[in-house]
């Protein structure tokens, strides 16, 4: 029965102190909304991605495809009747913006209907080669088949012409069918459009070539290792691969991406957790006689800590309810967000809907009930510890002796503080920075425990100022007397808030620093007056391109000095995708060059244009251990070749690393003389704007072009990076706000703990002003001390997360940045936000009637 | 055979002011159905001999015998278990549990015992009337008045039929005539059923109801 001693004693405290459980609950609902909210968001993102590639790859088991340019057709019917082959269909396609609705992108796969059998599986109307909707595809000049869902958000109907950008050029498409999500038409959540191929090859400029070629193989043919036949007949540059494999690497740095967010979103479940700790034992120091009253009646130990535990499942249970509801609400304002940064960062994703599953949500409440459990469980230890003797005969809320402990805590800080100097040095494990999220950990709580002795020190600071005595700062005075008093049981929430104030210190140091440093970077690094192409320069260049009767037009416009043109590719390097890029590096070299690690810029640039060597980016030199001098093997058109490092170069625009190389290099491993843009050196910088007028008017009817000034780059640049840190703020802010509930928290329980003694000040002719203010007092200097405490230890952070974190995760070097500001604007947050978490157990001590307050039990 | 037994029983406590030696020497020897007297001034050692006969505490030196237990062997667990079964302790401030009802506070020590609320029933019925507080039974703690609050604790410490009653200083904290009643409730436990009662106090009206009084000073029994 007792279970019935638990659900009584559970249940009842709650109701007991409503107020108290339910703040706990909001804290704990608000670290885990931030958890689950990151988890659906990119969770969502990521799925879309997998989803697109499984959909559009269908049952193929093999593509082949060749780095960074198309496959000849001609190779297509030599593999199709290939006796190790099953099914083989050819792939062309694009990635298109669409003309009416800028910045919105479709993505359009251009097949053979007669070889896809066997590969995908289209909606019911266009499964069947005899179908009579498959046909118009076939018989309709320019014709695309879109999905339901794209047509439906973009109100076209069958028919309706449906107006691309293909390399600059409007391209009209009619509409011939609608397809169901299905097979490939699930991909980009319906940003999907199916053509034939050879209208593809036409409209996107790919006659004679093919972007892939999926395969089915026989299984008899795999067996016998038949594969390696079949590479032989492969040219060479074509490689044979697994779907799977070609994405992995894009994979693992969505994920990467999602594990820095959940990183950052567990900043709020920390805070959570240190407001259940803080609950739980100021539950247990005001429940002392309750427990003791408990176990000499006969409850065993373990009966105790079970029952704290349980009270705190009970908060993990409705926080996690509560928390995945509010998470699914935050997700939903996040979800553009984070899908349009991990469109921008790695690829395009097209995430419209959060999927929800009851199974996750199940795992989520588990999670929160277990994160309450573990949280509470020193206090429930502390309980169960209680000897009855002792607490019977003691008065409520008598805390024991701390000096001991207090020692404690300080050679546990110190300690941890050593812990996390020696963890910075761990080196990264599979590119996770281990060592650095275990050290920013250990600073955190080693800062935790020494937050005691640093208010101590500072309170007595601020009593020897002499201010007792004076009438006009008798609330302050007895307020800085209070949280002097009562230290032990307002330090948990004090740590909360120091820890949310650290980590919006530190985070947002380290994001100033990495602005500057990409700032300063655009500055050095990215010359050119002008930047003109078929697009915004994104993940979207690569394949769209320049017609070369356009280029020839720019070359012709008044006022040029110079003109780089430049292409990249995308090439794969042990598992992670590389942008390779290309252009007339002695163009680069005239016009500020770029910025290297270390070496002299002249004799780097020499080797580039006249050797086989190339430029690697600092990240992926930190990636590889490369040097200059080193050597470094790209998959090319031509196969595999092995160029050496002339340099490393700063670089903050791709996060999987990038390879530059002179043009002639390129044209001669890979045969394609194709550019995606050009930058623009003007003789007059001054007559931009004539310039652009000028090319825009050459243009006119033909070509859209997207052409953009070096101001306005680094703005999109930097406006890119803002759009991708927002997120930060978001959680960082609800960090703070989980924080602000602990302060509100412990100065209600603080105040029901001293009711006698508000009593008697009450009775002694306390005006409610004065109650008011020195309970302010108290508040806003925990939020003072935490800030003041939290700035050094988040100053310190942010050092890990520059020089650490960064360097380990991503291998950017960032100078450190400092700015008073952010610790000017953190402070304003604090003090308001403590002053106003104080205002509600103000009120509550200010109408309280004195008799109850001082009646005897 | 006596039903406690202590033998040279010594408790000493470490304080920041030195030990205080709170009982020196004691040897006694209760028997079963006897109501006992502890009479002395504050700070004689009452109290500190109640929690080791109790189960609340342990001695520096000496044995402690309750029926065929020693109290000094126990385990923490067997030292719970002991007070759960078989003492009944009644404290001057009562203890009762604020939030629970009249009813709760006399079941809990059942429900600790693994009973179940059916199974308690009947004796929380029992021991209502018997304190004659049936119609207190869904009151809290707090809407009672002190006698009243000191009737649940003499039921609550009933409840699981112990060995002994432990009272330590039961009107202490009441008016001399519900101090009284409170007396007549112990005493018509002792006559009528024979229950074991041992009673920590100050006051000379519960001397003529003991059958045995033993007078503590300094820690010490005066023969």
């Amino acid at each position: 029965m007792i279970t019935k001693v638990y659900s009584l004693f559970i249940l009842r405290h709650y109701l007991q102190s409503w107020r108290q459980s339910l703040l706990t609950v909001l804290g704990l609902a608000l670290g885990i909304s931030v958890f689950v909210s990151i988890h659906l968001t990119v969770g969502a993102s990521l799925r879309s991605f997998k989803n697109t590639v499984q959909a559009v790859s269908g049952k193929a088991e093999w593509q082949l495809v060749q780095n960074g340019r198309e496959i000849d057709e001609k190779l297509f019917p030599v593999i199709k009747t290939h006796p190790v082959v099953q099914a083989a269909a050819p792939v062309v396609e694009f990635q298109a913006s669409l003309y009416r609705w800028p910045g919105q992108m479709i993505w359009i796969m251009g097949v053979d209907f007669f070889s896809e059998a066997g590969i995908r599986r289209y909606s019911d109307s266009l499964s069947s080669l005899k179908g009579e909707e498959f046909l118009p595809l076939l018989t309709t000049p320019r014709s695309i088949a879109l999905t339901r869902i794209f047509a439906a958000r973009y109100g076209i109907k069958e028919g309706d012409v449906l107006t691309i950008l293909v390399n600059g050029r409007p391209k009209k498409l009619t509409v011939v069918s609608l397809m169901e999500a299905e097979g490939p038409a699930q991909a980009l959540e319906g940003h999907f459009g199916l053509m034939d191929i050879a209208q593809a090859q036409d409209v996107f400029g790919k006659v004679g070539v093919l972007d892939r070629i999926d395969l089915l193989l026989r299984e008899e043919g795999v067996e016998k290792n038949q594969i390696q036949e079949l590479k032989k007949i492969i040219p060479q540059g074509v490689r044979l691969l697994q779907p799977a494999d070609r994405e992995k690497g894009t994979e693992r740095m969505i994920r990467s991406y999602q594990l820095n967010l959940t990183a950052l979103s567990f900043i709020a479940v920390l805070v959570s957790m240190y407001l259940i700790y803080n609950t739980a034992s100021l539950s247990v120091v005001r429940r002392r006689k309750e427990l003791g009253i408990l176990r000499s009646l006969g409850m065993l130990p373990w009966q105790v800590l079970l029952l704290v535990l349980f009270e705190a499942a009970g908060y993990g249970l409705i926080g996690g309810l509560i928390g995945i509801s509010g998470g699914t609400l935050l997700a939903g304002f996040l979800l553009d967000t984070v899908s349009r940064t991990i469109t921008n960062l790695y690829v395009l994703v097209g995430v419209r809907e959060l999927p929800f599953s009851f199974f996750e949500a199940g795992v989520m409440i588990f999670l929160s009930i277990i994160i309450s459990m573990v949280s509470a469980y020193f206090p429930a230890r502390q309980a169960a510890r209680l000897e009855p003797r002792e607490v019977i005969y003691q008065r409520p809320g008598w805390i024991g002796p701390g000096r001991i402990k207090n020692r404690k805590n300080l050679y546990r800080g110190l300690g941890l503080l050593g812990l996390a100097g020696l963890l910075t040095g761990l080196p990264a494990w599979n590119n996770w920075p281990v060592g650095g999220f275990s050290a920013t950990l250990a600073l955190t709580l080693g800062f935790s425990f020494l937050l005691p002795d640093f208010v101590r020190g500072g309170i007595n600071r601020i009593l020897s100022l002499g201010f007792q005595g004076k009438k006009d700062l008798l609330s302050a005075w007895l307020g800085v007397n209070y949280v002097n008093r009562y230290l032990s049981r307002m330090a948990v929430a004090m740590a909360a808030l120091m820890i949310a104030i650290a980590m919006l210190i530190s985070v947002s140091l380290m994001i100033r620093s990495f602005r500057q440093a990409v700032d300063t970077w655009i500055s050095q690094s990215v010359s050119g007056d002008l930047f003109v192409g078929p697009v915004f320069p994104s993940n979207q260049v690569f394949s769209q391109f320049l017609d070369p009767q356009v280029i020839g037009e720019i070359e012709k416009v008044k006022g040029i000095s110079d003109i780089y043109y430049y292409r990249g590719v995308i090439t794969e390097l042990k598992g992670f995708p590389v942008r390779l890029w290309s252009g007339d590096l002695a163009v680069i070299q005239r016009h500020g060059g770029l910025a290297f690690t270390r070496g002299k810029s002249e004799e780097i640039f020499q080797k580039t244009l006249t050797g086989e060597e190339i430029l690697v980016s600092e990240v992926l030199a930190n990636q590889l251990g490369l040097k200059p001098g080193a050597r470094l093997s790209l998959m090319t058109a031509q196969g595999s070749h092995s160029f050496s490092v002339a340099g490393v170069f700063y670089d903050y625009r791709t996060e999987g690393g990038a390879v530059w190389m002179d043009r002639h290099l390129f044209l001669k491993y890979w045969k394609d003389p194709r550019i995606n843009g050009v930058r623009v050196y003007l003789k007059d910088p001054a007559r931009i704007h004539q310039v652009r007028e000028a090319i825009y008017k050459k243009m006119a009817g033909r070509v859209s072009l997207v052409i953009i000034s070096n101001k306005e780059l680094r703005d999109q640049i930097l406006n890119i990076f803002d759009q991708t840190f927002q997120i930060t703020y978001v959680l960082e802010a609800i960090a703070i706000l989980v924080a602000f509930l602990g302060i509100l928290h412990s100065s209600s329980i603080s105040v029901l703990f001293r009711e006698k003694e508000l009593g008697i000040l009450k009775a002694l002719g306390a005006l409610p002003g004065q109650i008011r203010r020195m309970i302010l007092m108290e508040t806003a200097l925990m939020g003072l001390f935490s800030f003041l405490w939290g700035g050094i230890a988040g100053t310190l952070l942010s050092l890990i997360l520059i020089f650490v974190i960064n360097k380990q995760s991503f291998g950017w070097t960032i100078p450190f940045h400092w700015s008073w500001l952010i610790y000017l604007q953190t402070l304003g947050i604090i003090v308001l936000g403590s002053i106003l978490s104080g205002w509600i157990p103000a009120g509550m001590a200010v109408r309280k009637s004195t008799q109850e307050m001082i009646r005897e039990e | 055979m006596s039903l406690i037994e202590l033998k040279n029983v010594s408790k000493s406590y470490l304080t920041e002011a030195g030990e205080v030696r709170a009982l020196q020497g004691i040897d006694l020897s209760i028997d079963s159905g006897d109501m006992i007297i502890l009479s002395g001034k504050s700070g004689c050692g009452k109290t500190t001999l109640l929690n080791l006969i109790g189960g609340l505490d342990q001695p520096s030196s000496g044995e402690i015998r309750i029926g065929d237990k020693n109290l000094c062997t126990l385990s923490e667990k067997e030292r719970t278990l002991f007070r759960r079964r078989e003492v009944g302790t009644i404290f001057q401030s009562f203890n009762l549990i604020p939030m629970l009802t009249v009813e709760e506070n006399i079941a809990l020590p059942r429900w600790l015992d693994g009973f179940s609320q059916e199974e308690a029933r009947p004796k929380v019925e029992s021991l209502l009337q018997q304190v004659e507080l049936t119609h207190r039974r869904n009151h809290r703690a707090h809407e009672l008045s002190g006698g009243e609050q000191q009737r649940v604790a003499i039921a609550r410490a009933l409840i699981n039929s112990p060995k002994v009653i432990l009272a330590d200083e039961p009107t202490g904290n009441l008016d001399s005539q519900t101090g009284l009643q409170v007396l007549s409730v112990m005493t018509d436990l002792n006559r009528k059923q024979g229950q074991t009662i041992i009673i920590a106090t100050h006051s000379r009206e519960a001397d003529a109801l003991a059958n045995r009084i033993i007078k503590l000073k300094d820690g010490k029994i005066l023969r």
